[in-house]
């Protein structure tokens, strides 16, 4: 019998953080369920419910959402001990399929994972103390590449150093981590499920639950060293999917939300210089910088695109030299360039369709 | 930055000097009764002294590649073919101080905002 089997067999309807403590001697298992939507991701499910079963904290349940795939998914996951469920038609969206399952969550914990994320061994078990706090509605950690070989995994990779050593610990330190990230989170159930589940109003659902939460006064966690492993997009195909995405996800929800954003603190001034700097850094990548080489036939005006580097690097190595990847950052660095040049792209595009033209994206194109 | 957001203009300001602010941060916090992580706010004071410094270093790169760029600027316009070092040093010192003060308008407009909409 199987740890999460003999849960089952005791019958939690409802399992809290303080039942599980006095069986933790036993099983160490946590309160959380996790949710697991997953469309035709045959090829990737078995590594996320393999690294779900080997945490030191183990889920008390693992439910994965087959979104009518076409591909074995469910079969696959079921084969693996997990339950597996199915709704009548495909959700649209991730959150569809989250919120989907969230009517056979009992614990008190909900744990969201995308279907090609994995998860350090450790990663359940360093999220659950930021919930010590009653008023902790989510918790997030880490979150780092799990192949890093294309230029665009290697630009990602650098990205993600930068952000999770500075930008996001500083976010915490302060009370307001920008965002619970969608990949893996934690969540306090109740809190879920008083906002209605996933949202899918937006195509940032995790950005949208993340400040729906801060307007609510509830609080959310960034925990460093519970770390996820994702997989990014490997060619310019999937980037262009997910870049879509968030760069419209991010500015629907300055649009949904930034009335109520102005009476968080911290968050109001992060969100401000974020809009700030994402349009005129686009603008002087793409449009600036080039016409002033032009227009005074200097190359050396292109050195704009790298000059920031010294301070990138900073975080960068600080964040690789624990992790013993020093090469591997350096390596990736100038990925780093090309993929911030390809955001701004994406992100003129997603303000000029949103707010200029008032074309709002709706559909949701997966990418990992 | 924040992945997949181009950027790190002023949110490298922005972050900088809310590290740099951390530790007085924390001690009113900790006078208050709060919970505070020393190892954590000393970790960021580290990081952004260690960003300063980059950012310093790409002040002084801004000066390398000003003076050639200059001349050619200097060219272009036919301001008279004498190359004149004042006008890197100048610009240098223009991009830094831009930074700050749009940094600064940036969070008064949201302050402002903030009382706009709450007096409506």
């Amino acid at each position: 019998m199987d740890k999460f089997e003999e849960r089952k067999l005791r019958g939690a309807p409802q399992m809290t953080k303080e039942k599980s403590l006095s069986i933790s001697g036993m099983t160490r298992t946590a309160p959380v369920t996790v949710i697991v939507p997953a469309f035709n991701e045959s090829g990737s499910v078995v590594d996320t419910i393999q690294s779900l079963q080997r945490q030191t904290a183990i889920p008390a349940e693992i439910i994965v959402v087959d979104d009518c795939s076409a591909d074995g998914t469910g079969d696959i996951a079921r084969s693996l001990g997990v339950t597996v469920i199915r709704p009548p038609a495909n959700t649209g969206s991730k959150a569809g399929a989250q919120t989907f399952a969230l009517a056979h969550v009992r614990t008190e914990f909900v744990i969201a994972i995308d279907a090609d994320t994995t998860l350090a061994p450790d990663a359940i078990e360093r999220l659950l103390p930021a919930f010590d706090d009653p008023n902790v509605a989510a918790a997030c950690g880490s979150v780092l590449p799990r192949r890093i070989k294309s230029v665009w995994e290697r630009g990602r990779y650098v990205e993600y150093l930068f952000a999770f050593t500075f930008y996001k610990q500083v976010q915490d330190q302060y009370g307001a981590p920008l965002i619970s990230s969608g990949c893996f989170s934690m969540y306090r159930t109740e809190a879920i499920r008083a906002v209605g589940g996933w949202p899918t109003r937006t195509l940032a659902e995790d950005m949208d639950l993340t400040w729906t939460l801060y307007q609510q006064g509830r609080a959310v966690r960034f925990v460093s060293g519970a770390v996820c492993y994702p997989l990014e997009p490997r060619n310019f195909g999937f980037l262009k999917k997910q870049l879509r995405r968030w760069s419209h996800g991010f500015v629907q929800n300055v649009r949904l939300h930034w009335r109520g954003l102005l009476d968080v603190p911290f968050l109001r001034s992060a969100v401000a210089v974020a809009c700030w700097d994402a349009v005129v850094a686009s603008v002087v990548y793409l449009m600036l910088l080039p016409m002033i080489a032009l227009l005074f036939r200097n190359p050396y005006f292109l050195l704009g695109y790298v000059i920031d580097v010294p301070a990138i690097l900073v975080p960068v190595i600080a964040g690789a030299l624990p992790r013993r990847e020093l090469g591997r950052a350096l390596v990736s660095v100038p990925s780093f360039f090309i993929l911030r040049t390809v955001n701004a792209v994406f992100f003129l595009k997603a303000v000029w369709a949103e707010i200029v033209r008032g074309r709002k994206l709706v559909t949701y194109e997966k990418g990992h | 930055m924040t992945a997949g957001v181009p950027g790190t203009g002023i949110g490298g300001l922005f972050y900088l000097l809310a590290a740099l602010l951390l530790p007085v941060r924390s001690l009113l916090l900790r006078l208050r009764g709060g919970r505070v992580s020393w190892r954590m706010v000393a970790k960021l004071l580290f990081l952004a002294i260690g960003v300063f410094l980059g950012i310093w270093a790409t002040w002084w790169l801004l000066g390398l590649v000003l003076v050639p760029a200059a001349k050619s600027v200097e060219a272009a316009i036919r301001a008279g073919g004498i190359f004149r070092r004042e006008y890197a040093e100048f610009v240098r010192w223009a991009a830094l101080l831009a930074g700050f003060v749009t940094l600064a308008a940036v969070l008064i407009a949201t302050q402002v905002a903030r009382l706009v909409i709450r007096r409506r």
